[in-house]
C-alpha cells in the first residue's frame, strides 16, 4: 500500500510537469496505438475460430426430413399469393394468410395496432399482423420460438420479399406433422416493416400492462410462453443465389454468437452459400481471407452497428433478450439451367428445419457463448476482451492528459518557488480555481443538450409549428439549429475567468473519456467511431503553446465536428455517390433536406423504437461539442489577455 | 468418538490389506487344489446397481447405455427386485422424443430398451450423490421403499455400472454436483466392512473413467473403465432422425459381447475385460485387477451379469450339531420379546440367504 | 444566513423538487436499497393504516415511529410528501452549514492557543479568518449540489432522514449539547445500526468535559444505552409488537436481501457457500463497525469531528445496504478539512474514479439486467472500483491530516544539512 501511505510531503514531482509538456505527443501515441490495435485485430492471430458452446443445440445431428412436397407447397402458395397481390396493391392479404394458417392447422390470430404519428397533427396509421401458434404436443406452453416473415405490399419501395410468406407457411405445414416439438412455434407475418414487428413484440410482452400514447399495440389473444429465439426470413425468390445473415439489432446489440454459429453451420451444411455481409460469389472470390478483406468486414460491421438501427426485423427481439437473426435469401440473377431451379429452396427449408430442431433442443436461454464480438470472417471473431483495448487506448489519453493538466494548473508555480512570494502561492492553490463558474458553464452546455432532447417532444412546440404550417422535418431542424446557434454563441456571450479555460479543459477531457467509455460499453461500434473522430481534437488542443496555424486547425476541425455539420457532410457524401450527375449546388441543397430527414428519422427511432442514438448525441455529445468549441475559440481570447498583461 | 472410529477403520483396512497380501503369498505356495478353491465362485446371490448420472436431452446416450446394461443383466437372470436402476432424466417421455415412450440404443432401432417392464428405482432429481452413497452403504433413510434399497449380504456379487459425464477423479450428477473417486472408494470400503458384498464388479463409462477406481482399497473388487485418465470416452453413433447420439462406444461393444452370452455360457470375465480394443473404442479400456483374488480368465461372466449360483451336491453325511431344542426356542422367544420392546416400527427383512450357517 | 446563501438553499430545493418528478431515480439500485426505498415506506404506511403489522412480511424496514410520523404527514398533506423530503434535506444542508461555522470558530480559538508551537511559513496550513466564510459555504454547496445527494433526495429515500439525524448529531456534538446529541444518535442507530460507532467521538467530546474522563465516558455510554432502550420502548408502544427489531436491525445485520447495490456485500453473499455465511457475515459486519473504531479513536482522540467524518465514511463504504445518499453525506464534510487538502495527493484520481464508476454503473446494469449480454461480474466490478475509490479517499484524508500535523510543527520543508529531506515511513 505504498501508493496510499506515501509519506513524502510534496508529492507532485517534476516528472509530472515534464510529462505534461508532452501531453499532446502522449495522446497521439495512444491514438495511433488504439487504431493500430484495431487493424491488428484483423490478423488471424488475434481472432478466434467460432465454436458452439451450447451442447444442447447439437446442430446437424438430424437428417432433414423436409422434402420436395414442401417445396411444391411453397411454390403453389407463392403463385396463389402472387394472384392475391394483384388485388392488394398497397395492403396485406390478411384474410388469405390467416386462412392458409388456419388450413395448415395453426391456432391463428390477428393482431391490430395503431400508430399515432407524434408530429403533423397526429395522423393515424393502422396495421395488422397475422400469427399462428403451433402448440408443442406433449409439453405445456412455457417456451416458444418465433419464425417471422415480413410482408411487403406491392407498392413498397423496398426489395420484393414476397416469397418469405409461402416459405414460412410451407415450413409450418411440415412442422405441424411432427410430434417432437418441445417449444411452441409461432409463425408470424408482419407488415409495415419494423413497426409491425415492434408492435407485436410490445403487445406480446407488455400488452395489457402499459400502452404508449404513440404506438397503441393493444393486447394479444394468445401467447406461447417465454420466447427463446426468433428467426426472420426475408426471401426474395424461391430460386436463391446466396444467403446474407443479418445480425445487428437495436442499439447495436448482437445475438448470442452461438445463434449465429448455428445458422452459419447449418446453411453451409445444406450447401447454401451464406455468411455475414455476404456478397455475390463473383466479387467475393477475388481477395478472400486477406487482412484487407478481414478489416473491411470488421469496419462494415461497426458501421452498421453504430447507428443502432436494426437492419432487419430480428433486431427488435434483442430488446427482450430473445436471440434472433435474419436470413436474407437473395434472388439468383444469373440464368442457370432450369432443371434445379428449386433445389435451393429445398436447401433453405432444410436449413430452417435444422435450425428449428436445434432450437427445439435448447434447455435454457442462450447464455454460453459471446454477446460482444466482432466478426472478422464468417468463422472467426474477436471477443470483447480483445477489442475493448482499442477503445481504452483511445479514451485513456483523455484521463492522462486531464491529470497532467491538473498537475500543471495546481502547481505551476512550484517550478520557480524562490521568485514568488507566498501571496501568489496562495492564489494558485487548487481551491482558488474558478470551479463554480466552470461548473455552471458546463451545466449551461448540458442544458442546451437537454433542450435538444425535450423541445422536439413538447406538445406546445409541435402545435406551434404545426399551426405555422411548417413541416415536421423543418420544425425539428429549426429547433435544433437554434440550439446549435446558441451553442456556437455561448463562448462569445460569456468568457470564463482566469484559469477557467484550463479547468474547463480538464473537465471536458474527463467528461469525454467517461462518455466514450459508457457509449462503448453500450454500443462498441458507436463509441469507437466517436472516439476516432473526437480524439484528434483532444490531441490538437494545447494547454500552453499558442500556435497560430495549429489553433486555426483546431478551430476548423472542431467546427466540422458539430453534430449537425457531421450529419450534413455524411449525407452530402452519400448523395455524391448516389446521384453523381447532379451539380454541386443542387447537391448541397438536396443534402440539406436529406439531412433534415435523417435527423427526423433519428428522432422517430428514438421515440418509437427506443433507439439511443439521437438521445446520446443530443444530450451528451452536443454539449461536449459546445465545450470543445469554447476551448478551441477561447484559447485565442486568453492569449490576448495574457499579452495585455505582459504589456 | 469419530476419530476412534476412523482409526478403527484404518486399522481394519490395513488388516484387510495385510491379510490379502498374506493370502496371496500363501496362495502362491499352496498346492493346486487350494488355488482352485480360491478360484471357485463363492457367491450366493447377484445384485446390480445401474446409474445414469446425467440429465438433459442431449445426453440421451447415457440413458440408452444404462438401459442396455439393464436389459442384459435382466435377460441373464438377475430379477428386477435385485436391480437398482437410477435414471437422472426421462428420455422416453421427453417432449423432443419423436418416438414417445421408447428408447433405442441403436439407430436401426432393433430393440426398444425402455420396453414394457422397466422398473426405474431412482428417477429424475432423486438421482443424487447422497442417495447413491446411501444406497451403496445401506444407510437409507427410514421409510425408504424396499425397491430403493440394496439388500445385499456377504454372499452377494454386486455389479455397479456408472455412466455420465466425468472428469479426472469425479463423476457429475445431474449437472449440479459430483461424486469423487475418494467418496466412491470410501463407500465401497464401508460396503466391505458391513459385509455387503462378496465380490464387486465396477464398470464405468465416462470420460477419464479410470480415475474413478483409482482410490479403491477394498478387496474382491474388479474394475473396468471405458477410458484412462486423460482420455475422453466417445459416443458410438448418431440417430439422424432423433438428432442425438445413441450410445457410447464402450457400452456398445460391451453389449455386443453380452448379447452373445447365454445364462449357461462358458464366457469368462477375462474375455469381457478384453472387450472394445482401442481400434474401435478410440479410448483405452482401463482394467484394475490387483484387488481381485481370482483369475478373471477363469471366472464365468455369469458371476456378475447373471444369477447363477454355485451348487454343490454332496452325497456324504454332514454332521451339524445343533443346540438343544429348548434353548433354541427360548432364545427365539427372547429375541422376539427384545424386538417387541423397540418402540419404533421398523420393517426388517431377513437376508436373502442364510449364508453364515454354511461357513 | 446571508441572502445569497438562502437563495442557494432555495435553488437546491427547487432542483430537488424538480428532479423528484423523474420516477426512475427512485427505482435505481444505486439510490434506493431495501432499507431506504420510498416504495417500501409507502407499503409500510399502507399496512399500518390498515391495521396490519408492517413487519410481518419482509418488505418494510423502517422504524415504527418514523412510519407513524409519515402517516401523520401523508394523512394531513399527502401531496406534499416530496416537499417534506426536500425540506428535511435542505435542513440537513443548513445544519451542516451551521456546524461548519461553529467548527471553524472553535478551530480558530484552539489555534490561537497553540500558535506559538507552529513552524514558520505554515500559514497555508493554519485555519485563516477567511475560512470562517469559505468553509461553511463549501460545505453547504457540497451538500446542496452534490449530484449524489440530489439523486438521493429526488428518489425520496429515507437516507434523507438518516443524513438529517446524522447532521443533527454532529451539530449538537459541536454545540456540546449532550442529551439531544445522544438521542439523535440513538435514533439513527436504531434505524441503521452502523451509526453505533459514532458513540466514540461523542464519548471523546463529552468525557473530556467532565471531571473524571472514565466516569464521564461511562455516563455517556449509559445515557446512550438508556436512549436506545427508550426509543425501543417508544416504538413498541406505537405498534405493540417486537417484530420491528428483527425487521430493522436484524435485517441489516443478517443481510437478508441480496438485491445489488453499490456496496460490497451483495456479490459476496450471492456467490458464497451457504455454510460459510455466518462466519463471513460476522467478518463483514465487524469490518463495517468495530474493526477501525479503536485504532482510529486512539489516533484521532484530539479531533473528534475528523474521527466522526472518517467513521461515517467507513460505514457508508462497508455497510450492508449502502446508497449514494450515504456517500454524499460524508463528501459534504470534506471541506471542513480544507487545510489538509494540500497533502491529499490522490484527490484527482479519486474524483476520476468516482465519475467513471458512477457513470458506468447504469450502463452495466442495463447490459446485465435488460440486454442480458453482460453479467453480475461486470456490475460488481464497478461497485468494487467505486468502493476502492472511496477507501483511497478516506486513507488520503487520514494521511493528509497526519502530514499537516507534522508540518505545522516542523515547517513545510524539512532540511537536514542544508538539503531537503525526504521523509520515509517506517
Amino acid at each position: 500500500m505504498g501508493l496510499l501511505s506515501d509519506p513524502s510531503l510534496t508529492p507532485r514531482g517534476k516528472f509530472g510537469r515534464t510529462l505534461a509538456k508532452h501531453s499532446g505527443k502522449i495522446s497521439l501515441f495512444f491514438y495511433i496505438a488504439g487504431l493500430a490495435w484495431f487493424v491488428c485485430l484483423s490478423h488471424p492471430e488475434f481472432s478466434h475460430g467460432t465454436y458452439l458452446s451450447e451442447n444442447a443445440l447439437s446442430p446437424g445431428l438430424v437428417d432433414p426430413e423436409i422434402g420436395q412436397d414442401s417445396v411444391r407447397l411453397a411454390q403453389t402458395l407463392y403463385e396463389e399469393l402472387q394472384r392475391e397481390r394483384t388485388d392488394h396493391k398497397s395492403t396485406t392479404p390478411h384474410a388469405w394468410i390467416a386462412a392458409k394458417m388456419h388450413q395448415i392447422g395453426l391456432e391463428t390470430h390477428v393482431h391490430n395496432f395503431t400508430l399515432r404519428y407524434p408530429f403533423s397533427a397526429g395522423k393515424e396509421y393502422h396495421g395488422k399482423n397475422v400469427y399462428g401458434i403451433l402448440r408443442a404436443p406433449r409439453i405445456s406452453s412455457t417456451e416458444g420460438v418465433v419464425y417471422t416473415a415480413p410482408y411487403r405490399a406491392v407498392n413498397s419501395v423496398h426489395t420484393d420479399i414476397t416469397a418469405s410468406v409461402p416459405m414460412l407457411l410451407a415450413f409450418a405445414d411440415f412442422a405441424r406433422k411432427k410430434n417432437y416439438w418441445a417449444k411452441d412455434l409461432v409463425f408470424l407475418v408482419t407488415e409495415q416493416e419494423q413497426l409491425g414487428m415492434h408492435a407485436w413484440l410490445e403487445a406480446y410482452h407488455e400488452g395489457g400492462i402499459k400502452d404508449s400514447p404513440i404506438l397503441r399495440c393493444g393486447n394479444l389473444p394468445a401467447r406461447a410462453g417465454a420466447l427463446q429465439a426468433a428467426l426472420n426470413l426475408e426471401i426474395q425468390d424461391l430460386d436463391i443465389d446466396y444467403i446474407d445473415v443479418k445480425i445487428e439489432g437495436l442499439n447495436g446489440q448482437l445475438p448470442n454468437l452461438d445463434m449465429f454459429n448455428l445458422v452459419q453451420r447449418l446453411t453451409s451444411r445444406s450447401g447454401l452459400s451464406s455468411g455475414y455481409k455476404h456478397t455475390p460469389r463473383k466479387k467475393r472470390r477475388s481477395n478472400r481471407d486477406s487482412l484487407e478483406d478481414n478489416l473491411r468486414h470488421m469496419v462494415e460491421m461497426l458501421k452498421s452497428q453504430a447507428t443502432g438501427v436494426p437492419n432487419g426485423n430480428h433486431g427488435l427481439f434483442h430488446r427482450y433478450r430473445i436471440e434472433s437473426l435474419t436470413l436474407e435469401a437473395v434472388k439468383r440473377t444469373t440464368n442457370t439451367n432450369n432443371s434445379n431451379r428449386y433445389g435451393t429452396a429445398l436447401s433453405l427449408l432444410k436449413t430452417v428445419e435444422g435450425i428449428s430442431r436445434s432450437l427445439n433442443n435448447l434447455l435454457e436461454r442462450f447464455h454460453q457463448s459471446y454477446f460482444f464480438y466482432i466478426l472478422v470472417q464468417n468463422d472467426r471473431f474477436v471477443s470483447i476482451g480483445d477489442y475493448m483495448p482499442c477503445l481504452i487506448a483511445l479514451a485513456s489519453p483523455m484521463f492522462i492528459k486531464a491529470f497532467l493538466l491538473w498537475l500543471t494548473t495546481t502547481s505551476a508555480d512550484d517550478a520557480a518557488p524562490e521568485e514568488e512570494d507566498t501571496a501568489t502561492h496562495e492564489e494558485r492553490l487548487p481551491m482558488h480555481l474558478p470551479y463554480i463558474s466552470v461548473l455552471l458553464y458546463m451545466v449551461a452546455a448540458l442544458l442546451l443538450g437537454f433542450f435538444c432532447n425535450t423541445l422536439p417532444y413538447s406538445q406546445h412546440v409541435r402545435d406551434y409549428f404545426n399551426s405555422m404550417g411548417v413541416s415536421t422535418q423543418w420544425s425539428v431542424g429549426l429547433i435544433l439549429a437554434a440550439q446549435v446557434l446558441l451553442g456556437i454563441l455561448l463562448p462569445l456571450f460569456y468568457t470564463l475567468p482566469e484559469a477557467g479555460l484550463e479547468l474547463l479543459h480538464i473537465g471536458v477531457l474527463i467528461f469525454t473519456g467517461v462518455a466514450l467509455i459508457v457509449t462503448g460499453l453500450l454500443n462498441f461500434a458507436l463509441g469507437f467511431i466517436l472516439a476516432v473522430i473526437i480524439s484528434p481534437v483532444t490531441i490538437l488542443l494545447q494547454s500552453e503553446h499558442v500556435n497560430g496555424l495549429r489553433q486555426k486547425l483546431t478551430c476548423i476541425y472542431t467546427f466540422l465536428l458539430n453534430p449537425m455539420v457531421v450529419i450534413y457532410l455524411l449525407v452530402l457524401w452519400l448523395t455524391l455517390f448516389e446521384f453523381p450527375e447532379l451539380a454541386l449546388k443542387d447537391m448541397a441543397v438536396r443534402a440539406i433536406s436529406a439531412s433534415l430527414d435523417a435527423i427526423t428519422y433519428g428522432l422517430m427511432d428514438s421515440i418509437i423504437y427506443g433507439n439511443w442514438l439521437y438521445t446520446a448525441i443530443a444530450a451528451i455529445y452536443f454539449p461536449l461539442w459546445i465545450l470543445y468549441w469554447t476551448l478551441a475559440l477561447g484559447r485565442k481570447s486568453y492569449a490576448v489577455t495574457v499579452d495585455k498583461k505582459l504589456n | 468418538m469419530q476419530t476412534i472410529g476412523r482409526l478403527l477403520l484404518l486399522v481394519c483396512t490395513l488388516l484387510c490389506i495385510l491379510t490379502q497380501i498374506t493370502s496371496q503369498e500363501a496362495g502362491n505356495q499352496l498346492p493346486e487344489k487350494y488355488v482352485e478353491s480360491v478360484q471357485r465362485s463363492t457367491h450366493t446371490n447377484n445384485w446390480a446397481v445401474l446409474v445414469d448420472a446425467s440429465r438433459f436431452w442431449f445426453n440421451y446416450r447415457h440413458v440408452a447405455n444404462v438401459l442396455s446394461i439393464y436389459r442384459s443383466v435382466k435377460r441373464l437372470g438377475i430379477p428386477d427386485s435385485q436391480i437398482i436402476l437410477m435414471l437422472a432424466d426421462d428420455m422416453a417421455c421427453n417432449a423432443r422424443n419423436p418416438r414417445p415412450g421408447q428408447v433405442y440404443n441403436n439407430a436401426k432401432q432393433h430393440i426398444n430398451v425402455y420396453g414394457d417392464d422397466v422398473e426405474v428405482d431412482y428417477r429424475g432429481y432423486e438421482v443424487t450423490v447422497e442417495n447413491f452413497v446411501r444406497l451403496l452403504t445401506g444407510r437409507t433413510q427410514n421409510g425408504t421403499a424396499r425397491s430403493k434399497k440394496l439388500l445385499t449380504d456377504a454372499g452377494s456379487n454386486v455389479l455397479i455400472y456408472l455412466t455420465g459425464h466425468g472428469g479426472d477423479g469425479f463423476l457429475k450428477f445431474q449437472d449440479s454436483e459430483e461424486i469423487t473417486s475418494q467418496e466412491l472408494a470410501d463407500a465401497v470400503e464401508q460396503m466391505w466392512e458391513k459385509k455387503r458384498y462378496n465380490e464387486l464388479f465396477f464398470m464405468v463409462d465416462t470420460c477419464q473413467a479410470a480415475s474413478l477406481y483409482e482410490k479403491f482399497t477394498s478387496p474382491n473388487v474388479l474394475a473396468v473403465a471405458s477410458s484412462l485418465v486423460g482420455e475422453d470416452s466417445l459416443s458410438h453413433h448418431v440417430d439422424q432422425s432423433i438428432g442425438v447420439y445413441m450410445i457410447d462406444r464402450y457400452t456398445y461393444y460391451a453389449l455386443e459381447f453380452l448379447e452373445r452370452v447365454q445364462p449357461n455360457s462358458k464366457k469368462t470375465m477375462g474375455e469381457f475385460l478384453q472387450v472394445c480394443p482401442k481400434r474401435v473404442c478410440i479410448s483405452t479400456v482401463g482394467v484394475r485387477k490387483d484387488l481381485y483374488r481370482r483369475d478373471p480368465n477363469k471366472v464365468p461372466i455369469t458371476d456378475f451379469f447373471g444369477s447363477i449360483r454355485p451348487t454343490q451336491i454332496s452325497t456324504g453325511r454332514v454332521n451339524i450339531t445343533l443346540e438343544d431344542e429348548e434353548d433354541f426356542i427360548n432364545a427365539a422367544i427372547a429375541a422376539e420379546e427384545e424386538a417387541a420392546k423397540r418402540s419404533t416400527f421398523k420393517v426388517e427383512f431377513p437376508s436373502q440367504f442364510p449364508s453364515e450357517l454354511f461357513k | 444566513m446571508e441572502k445569497r446563501l438562502l437563495l442557494l438553499v432555495a435553488l437546491g430545493g427547487l432542483t430537488r423538487y424538480y428532479l423528484h418528478s423523474f420516477q426512475w431515480i427512485g427505482e435505481r439500485v444505486e439510490v434506493s436499497t431495501p432499507i431506504n426505498s420510498y416504495k417500501r415506506v409507502q407499503e409500510g404506511i399502507y399496512l399500518y393504516e390498515n391495521g396490519i403489522d408492517p413487519y410481518i412480511g419482509d418488505v418494510v424496514h423502517e422504524l415504527p415511529i418514523i412510519l407513524v410520523l409519515l402517516v401523520r404527514i401523508f394523512g394531513a398533506i399527502s401531496s406534499f410528501v416530496p416537499l417534506f423530503y426536500v425540506l428535511v434535506d435542505l435542513l440537513t444542508a443548513t445544519l451542516l452549514y451551521k456546524l461548519a461555522q461553529k467548527f471553524v470558530r472553535s478551530k480558530l480559538v484552539e489555534q490561537k492557543a497553540e500558535a506559538l508551537e507552529f513552524a514558520v511559513g505554515t500559514e497555508e496550513l493554519q485555519v485563516q479568518a477567511s475560512d470562517m466564510d469559505v468553509i461553511p459555504r463549501c460545505v453547504l454547496l457540497a451538500y446542496l449540489f452534490n449530484p449524489l445527494s440530489l439523486l438521493s433526495c429526488a428518489g425520496l429515500t429515507s437516507t434523507v432522514f438518516s443524513n438529517f439525524l446524522l447532521a443533527l448529531t454532529l451539530y449538537f456534538l459541536m454545540q456540546r449539547h449532550l442529551l439531544p446529541c445522544v438521542i439523535c444518535l440513538a435514533l439513527e442507530t436504531m434505524r441503521n445500526l452502523y451509526p453505533l460507532v459514532l458513540i466514540a467521538p461523542v464519548v471523546l467530546v463529552f468525557a473530556q468535559r467532565s471531571k473524571s474522563s472514565t466516569t464521564g465516558a461511562i455516563g455517556v455510554l449509559a445515557l446512550f444505552g438508556a436512549a436506545c432502550l427508550a426509543i425501543t420502548g417508544l416504538n413498541y408502544a406505537v405498534i405493540h409488537s417486537w417484530s420491528f427489531i428483527d425487521a430493522t436491525l436484524g435485517f441489516i445485520f443478517f443481510y437478508r436481501d441480496l438485491q445489488p447495490n453499490i456496496g460490497l456485500f451483495w456479490y459476496f453473499f450471492t456467490e458464497m457457500f451457504e455454510h460459510f455465511r455466518t462466519m463471513f457475515l460476522i467478518t463483514f459486519q465487524m469490518n463495517a463497525t468495530v474493526l477501525y473504531l479503536v485504532p482510529l479513536s486512539l489516533k484521532l482522540r484530539k479531533e473528534p469531528l475528523l474521527l466522526a467524518t472518517v467513521l461515517i465514511a467507513l460505514m457508508s463504504i462497508f455497510r450492508s445496504y449502502p446508497s449514494v445518499g450515504d456517500v454524499s453525506f460524508y463528501l459534504a464534510l470534506l471541506p471542513l478539512w480544507r487545510r489538509c487538502w494540500k497533502f491529499m495527493a490522490h484527490n484527482f484520481v479519486v474524483f476520476c474514479f468516482f465519475v467513471v464508476t458512477l457513470s458506468m454503473m447504469p450502463a452495466l446494469w442495463q447490459l446485465w439486467i435488460y440486454s442480458g449480454s453482460a453479467n453480475a461480474n461486470f456490475y460488481f466490478g464497478t461497485t468494487l472500483a467505486f468502493s476502492t475509490g472511496q477507501i483511497f479517499l478516506v486513507t488520503d484524508l487520514l494521511f493528509a491530516h497526519v502530514k499537516r500535523d507534522f508540518c505545522l510543527r516542523n515547517g513545510l520543508k524539512v532540511y537536514i544539512d542544508g538539503k531537503e529531506a525526504k521523509i520515509i515511513l517506517e
